[in-house]
């Protein structure tokens, strides 16, 4: 853990936070999996009678709200239905074009 | 309606500001065969399509050039962020950086800003799922072009993923196309309008 998290964005501490690596690692596998989901989602617009495609797609969406979950729990909303904190962490920094977020 | 997801659909992490490759990536964003064009021409035709699989097909393919607009917004940003003043003069980003500063104003890398006569929703099926087909196929040839251009492995990590995209809702449409023909008359494909005409 890195006592010395400061956002480089706003400069703010972010306090007792798992280290970027992990942070940046968890993020990826989510936008893989929320990948897998979606490019499921437009094969089966297509051919929506698959059904092996539909397991498929049930197993992977399934995968990716676990990691939806574990990692919104770590670093925060990535929607505004799953805001669930004290303060309005919703605008928290850093933005996802900002490198910090990538 | 939309709802957003507080993340890149890929990631963007670039080193080294860049003005002269966000001059020619701009293209992508303001220019006539970019990532706000397909996503205006996909989500504006979804209204009077018909066949679910093809108004799916729209909706979803329109959705995700939203995504790959704010991903070449991310590009953008940071190959501007921190730039010196004699990367902005010898690159030719001056002529930008005069109205626009740093700021993401869409344009193509000609400067001309974006149009919305670059897109075509003619309320005809079959016509507009075949310039959906040429749309795919111009935003590829202008990844190519920029792949062409940039040596920088950060900038052509992000840019080869929206390239392989182009080649995939290409694929999508040809299914679009084809399940609109197995709905039209073998005969005569152009004997009505299914958007329009009553059958």
């Amino acid at each position: 853990m890195n006592n010395m998290n400061v956002c480089n964005t706003c400069s703010e501490h972010l306090g007792n936070m798992p280290c970027s690596k992990d942070k940046q690692a968890m993020l990826n596998e989510l936008r893989a999996e929320d990948f897998v989901v979606y490019e499921t989602a437009l094969y089966l617009n297509v051919y929506p009678n698959d059904k092996d495609a539909i397991d498929y797609f049930k197993r992977h969406k399934d995968t990716a709200a676990r990691l939806r979950h574990d990692y919104e729990a770590l670093f925060g909303p990535l929607t505004i239905s799953s805001v669930n904190s004290e303060g309005w962490s919703w605008i928290n920094c850093p933005w996802p074009w900002e490198k910090e977020a990538n | 309606m939309w709802s957003y997801d507080k993340k890149l659909q890929f990631p963007v992490k670039i080193k080294n500001p860049n003005p002269m490759y966000a001059k020619i990536i701009i293209s992508q964003l303001g220019g006539p065969d970019g990532e706000i064009g397909a996503a205006m021409r996909y989500l504006n035709q979804r209204y009077t399509a018909k066949y679910n699989e093809i108004i799916g097909t729209l909706t979803d393919v329109g959705t995700e050039e939203l995504a790959h607009v704010e991903m070449i917004g991310a590009i953008l940003y940071q190959l501007t962020k921190g730039m010196t003043c004699e990367q902005i003069k010898s690159s030719g980003f001056d002529t930008y950086f005069v109205d626009h500063t740093a700021g993401v104003y869409p344009v193509a890398a000609s400067g001309v800003p974006f149009d919305m006569k670059y897109i075509s929703s003619k309320g005809d099926l079959l016509c507009d799922l075949h310039e959906d087909l040429a749309a795919e196929q111009k935003a590829r040839v202008t990844y190519d072009n920029i792949l062409r251009l940039v040596d920088d492995p950060d900038v052509r990590e992000p840019i080869k993923f929206l390239r392989a995209r182009e080649i995939v809702h290409y694929q999508r449409f040809g299914d679009a196309l084809r399940i609109a023909e197995d709905n039209l008359n073998s005969k005569n494909f152009y004997a009505y309008n299914p958007e329009y005409d009553k059958c």
